[in-house]
């Protein structure tokens, strides 16, 4: 998994998450956006264009990223799923849960 | 049944995408789809997970991952551990509709392996739990 910093738009740090969410790698995720958290940041737009894969491991990261965004008035919004993703946050109940959009650019102008 | 590839390894998280890896290759050999191949790594993953973390309570022990063919030429993965007895199946279904704050953390895994997966049986026998995934 590669987590790269993409850049900040409308006040939002922009991320791309690619290859595998797995419980090898998910807690890697957690840490990454833990530090991002203590730097004050509290607006995410992740980008999981090139994420090829998640298990339960992934979910449960990105809820507790979610879990402590909410409790600082913040959002976590996941942008440009592929299929197998999309699949996986359809039956875990995520794709009602956590704001996902089809582009990058629609979860920007949703903010 | 017929036995395409097996790997018994300690039941470890760093062991996992050794397992998966053989999984994926042998569900490629078959002709599997590179879609449906990615779902069955997750329902293997989410087994295997929870052997990892739960089947030897703090001590240590080996998982094995058969793939094989049954009758019907389905791909079928079975997943045995020596831990304590666990049928999965018997897990209740999380709670899919609560919002950020009230959702669980964790949970999901056994959720998945039976959504992603065509059928899942588990047995015990020999003093070993078996976890059969037929894709």
């Amino acid at each position: 998994m590669e987590i790269i910093e993409v850049g900040k738009e409308k006040n939002t740090k922009m991320i791309s998450v690619k290859g595998k969410m797995d419980a090898v790698s998910s807690p890697e995720f957690e840490n990454k956006m833990g530090e991002w958290l203590a730097e004050g940041e509290t607006s995410f737009v992740i980008d999981l264009g090139e994420l090829n894969y998640i298990s339960s491991a992934g979910l449960r990261s990105i809820l507790v990223i979610a879990k402590e965004l909410k409790s600082k008035n913040g959002t976590l919004i996941c942008a440009a799923p592929k299929d197998e993703v999309k699949k996986i946050f359809k039956i875990s109940g995520f794709s009602s849960m956590i704001p996902t959009y089809e582009s990058v650019q629609a979860a920007l102008e949703s903010i | 049944m017929r036995l395409l590839s097996e790997l018994k390894l300690a039941a470890e998280i760093s062991n996992l995408r050794d397992f998966i890896n053989l999984v994926s290759k042998c569900a490629e050999e078959q002709g599997v789809s590179p879609g449906r191949i990615t779902e069955i790594g997750v329902a293997t993953e989410e087994a295997l997970v929870n052997i990892c973390m739960y089947a030897y309570q703090g001590a240590t022990g080996d998982v094995k991952v058969s793939c094989m063919l049954d009758e019907e030429d389905r791909f079928v993965i079975e997943i045995e551990d020596t831990g304590m007895a666990f049928d999965l199946l018997g897990f209740g279904d999380p709670n899919l509709t609560d919002d950020i704050a009230e959702r669980e953390v964790g949970g999901l895994g056994v959720f998945i392996i039976k959504e992603l997966m065509n059928e899942v049986q588990y047995r015990r026998e020999d003093n070993k739990n078996i976890l059969k995934l037929v894709t």
